[in-house]
């Protein structure tokens, strides 16, 4: 599997005119690869968001140089190729919907593309199909929660049929249930359809679901591999403002105790299966 | 947590819906918060839980059933309802979209001003509270729009605090914050509440967040009140809250699962150190070192 | 609850109107704009009253709706009407005091234009009730598009119209939550003088401005992910087509306005 997206040294800051601006990232350096699901955590300001806007040439860096599939972002002549193949869900659903119809909205991005109308129609439905919104299809998004919202926003990418799905914590502004509905559709097209998905939020249940784990921490990357390597480090994760599982926390606490337990518990599973296998069974 | 501050008895709050049908957001809720208790209000969304913190400051008028504020009915007079807002102060979700003045020190003033107090109350008050949300006097003089997401969240919630209510009612103080602003939050709420005594009802989704503040639980289903216990009672109820779409702490569901399977454990558990407690009492009763 | 409002005047049903092609509808009520002010004499008015009322039929839209559209420009209608009967002196004279005389005349041309203007509200409210403010808005811009070739940006235009009304009841909302939380704070809209009232908007207007501008921000970069890039290359997923039943509906304006130019011609004219 080769890099799909590639950040070579990248610097970054946001330029305010006559203000001095803190370098947002610095000699920033990561790869993510194809078909990977790759969460992103760190409190914020810490260049999480900054690292999505860059992928799609939404921000330039100032130094050094992100290629998409091969593609500069610097390059203009890229720009809707990227974009077309790096599609980005935001955080807030409502300020990302168009169409005052569902189905118009979800067809928007394939309409700005230039796909011909009968296979627009053939890519709305299967997306919509796909996260199990077809039944709104003629809704007005107004009248959609918050979960159904995110769901038709990430529908309106897929029918872009992109390569990568870039969801800038998709989840914070959700209820639960909303929560569980977008991440299982984001796990499902990662899975069923192969597409890259580089997940940013603050959720650790979330992020232990992903395959690779970046922790970010004032520009620059503070832990990344998979979840069991990186949720073990809580000292580190604690130091940079980040929670760790609760179940982790109580195997450390046991460990401590002088108790055989593994260290790289993540969930009450995990914790349930260590706990039982030290007590005989009543 | 002796005398009952605010008391709600059969609200019922029923509205035409948009086809002919009328819909009931609310149903026959009565419940009684104790001055200085700290209640978390839990509920799925569309239960009715924000429609009934509506009705406890008289933004909205029950259709049968009344309010009791201190034993009197707030809707005893009309003209008096926005002095019930002053002691029962309801902090909406995001509330740093409600900020609107040049300054800190002028949006936090705001509610004092509406209450017609002297400049110097106002400023004392200012002051106060800037405390209790953890920032310093230099951001009075601040532009609230200037400022982070976080310290906008704590600016808009000093301007409920500052009206010194009897009670203060936070809905989803927390959401979409990272770890870091979400801990600072309830910290703020802890502290607050400890210093003024007054009583706090604190709307969440995170039952985490939940069972770490509240010693009283009231749970919404379908308009009605299904639970009104303590943190321990509620949780101990995990199999029927799951089924009202709700989740219960991490924690809670391991215990649950252990009590289960024949293991001699405690349920109604959430905390970290509880649950390290009662694995150490389970894991001292025959377990291999 | 306030999220029930539906965006326009749209009434949902299924009719012959409603299927009509939205181009062709804003074509019919143009047209009929123009014949209605040809017309000269009663004949020629009540032929119009008469497709007004078959249109109003066949587009199965309650009655009382229209009634309801013509509400708010009954003053207008009613100042129009005075304003003929006391400024238009012809033929005879049936009552007069000091300065003003009320003639034959001047009734007449006030019943022919109330009669005219309720006509045209009507039809303008044909094409509402029966089209979805999407379609409109489409329908605009298929049909200004020739105007491309002066370097108008028609489809800016027709893409400023749809956001504004996605995003209308997104702003309702937010007024409505952003008045509560100010009324949660002591806020008071109700009473005091007029200016005292204006005075105490300003805490739902600043927030709402600012809310207003960052949904704009975060909007156009969404737009802008979704390769949105004007409207050069863009195809649309719903194609508009022209169907037997418009070019028939056509064919009978065409035929009223053939017959409102005959009954002028051979009865007369009484404006």
């Amino acid at each position: 599997m080769g890099n799909f997206i590639e950040f070579q040294n990248v610097t970054f800051r946001y330029e305010v005119e006559g203000e001095e601006t803190p370098e947002t990232l610095r000699d920033f350096s990561i790869s993510f690869q194809k078909g990977d699901f790759v969460a992103v955590l760190g409190h914020n300001g810490c260049g999480k968001s900054t690292l999505a806007k860059l992928c799609n040439a939404i921000e330039l860096p100032q130094r050094g140089r992100i290629l998409v599939n091969g593609l500069d972002t610097a390059d203009e002549e890229n720009v809707l190729t990227i974009r077309q193949q790096v599609g980005m869900v935001f955080q807030n659903p409502d300020n990302q919907i168009v169409a005052t119809i569902v189905e118009d909205d979800v067809a928007f991005g394939p309409e700005n593309l230039g796909v011909l109308p009968a296979e627009i129609r053939q890519r709305v439905d299967d997306a919509l199909k796909s996260v199990g919104m077809y039944d709104f299809r003629f809704f007005e998004p107004h009248k959609l929660s918050g979960g159904q919202k995110q769901r038709v926003a990430i529908a309106g990418i897929i029918a872009m049929q992109p390569e990568c799905i870039i969801l800038d914590e998709p989840t914070a502004m959700l209820d639960p249930q909303g929560r569980k509905d977008v991440m299982k559709t984001v796990k499902m097209l990662n899975r069923d359809f192969g597409i890259t998905v580089i997940f940013i939020t603050h959720y650790m249940d979330e992020a232990v679901q992903a395959n690779r784990v970046v922790v970010m921490n004032e520009g620059k990357i503070l832990l990344d591999g998979t979840p069991k390597d990186v949720f073990t480090q809580t000292k580190l994760l604690e130091d940079a403002g980040l929670e760790v599982p609760q179940a982790t926390q109580l195997a450390a606490l046991l460990r401590a105790d002088g108790y055989d337990v593994p260290k790289d518990i993540l969930d009450m599973d995990e914790l349930y299966d260590a706990v039982t296998a030290l007590v005989p069974h009543p | 947590m002796e005398s009952i501050i605010l008391e709600t008895r059969h609200l019922t709050h029923t509205y035409a819906g948009g086809t002919s049908s009328a819909v009931t957001a609310i149903d026959d809720i009565s419940a009684a918060f104790y001055s200085g208790e700290i209640v978390g209000i839990i509920g799925h969304t569309g239960s009715g839980k924000s429609t009934f913190i509506e009705h406890l400051n008289g933004l909205l008028k029950g259709s049968n059933g009344v309010v009791l504020l201190e034993g009197k009915d707030i809707w005893a007079n009309k003209k008096e309802i926005r002095k019930v807002r002053f002691k029962v102060g309801v902090c909406f979700q995001y509330p740093e979209y409600q900020l609107f003045e040049e300054t800190v020190e002028k949006d936090i003033g705001f509610g004092p001003k509406n209450m017609g107090l002297s400049e110097e109350e106002i400023a004392r008050r200012v002051r106060t509270v800037l405390g209790y949300v953890g920032l310093n006097d230099s951001y009075l003089s601040k532009s609230p729009f200037d400022l982070s997401g976080g310290e906008k969240r704590r600016v808009a919630i000093a301007g409920i605090m500052a009206m010194e209510p009897q009670v203060l009612v936070l809905d989803e103080p927390s959401a979409g914050l990272d770890p870091r602003g979400r801990t600072k939050i309830l910290d703020l709420v802890r502290t607050y509440q400890k210093q003024t005594g007054c009583t706090v009802l604190l709307v969440s989704h995170s039952m985490e967040d939940v069972a770490g503040l509240a010693s009283r639980i009231f749970v919404m289903n379908k308009a009605k009140l299904a639970y009104f216990d303590t943190v321990a009672v509620v949780f101990s109820h995990a199999k029927a809250l799951e089924t009202m779409g709700l989740d219960i702490p991490q924690i809670t569901k391991l215990f649950e699962r252990l009590k289960e399977n024949g293991y001699d454990v405690d349920t109604g558990i959430y905390s970290v150190d509880a649950a390290h407690k009662e694995l150490l009492r389970l894991l001292e009763g025959g377990a291999r070192r | 609850m306030i999220t029930d409002i539906t965006i326009g005047q749209y009434y949902k049903t299924e009719s012959l109107v409603h299927r009509l092609d939205a181009r062709m509808k804003i074509i019919l009520t143009i047209l009929f704009v123009v014949i209605i002010f040809l017309c000269k004499n009663y004949l020629s008015l009540a032929l119009m009253a008469l497709l007004t009322v078959v249109s109003i039929l066949l587009s199965k839209v309650p009655f009382k709706m229209f009634l309801k559209s013509i509400k708010p420009l009954l003053l207008i209608i009613l100042i129009t009407a005075v304003l003929n009967i006391f400024y238009i002196h012809k033929g005879e004279v049936l009552f007069s005091w000091w300065k003003i005389s009320v003639t034959t005349g001047g009734l007449s041309t006030a019943l022919f234009m109330a009669v005219r203007i309720i006509c045209l509200i009507m039809s303008s409210s044909i094409l509402t009730y029966t089209t979805v403010p999407t379609l409109l808005t489409d329908a605009i811009e298929r049909l200004l598009s020739p105007l491309k070739v002066f370097h108008i940006q028609v489809h800016t235009l027709a893409m400023m119209m749809t956001l504004a009304l996605r995003f209308i009841p997104t702003l309702i909302e937010e007024i409505e939550r952003i008045t509560n939380a100010q009324k949660a704070r002591g806020a008071d809209f109700e009473s005091g003088s007029f200016l005292q009232r204006v005075k105490a908007m300003i805490p739902i207007l600043i927030p709402l401005f600012v809310s207003a501008f960052r949904r704009a921000y975060e909007l156009s970069f969404a737009m802008s992910c979704r390769c949105y890039h004007g409207g050069e290359g863009r195809t649309r997923m719903k194609q508009m087509r022209l169907r037997w039943p418009d070019f028939l509906a056509l064919g009978l304006f065409i035929c009223v306005m053939a017959g409102v130019i005959l009954l002028n011609h051979f009865f007369g004219a009484v404006i």
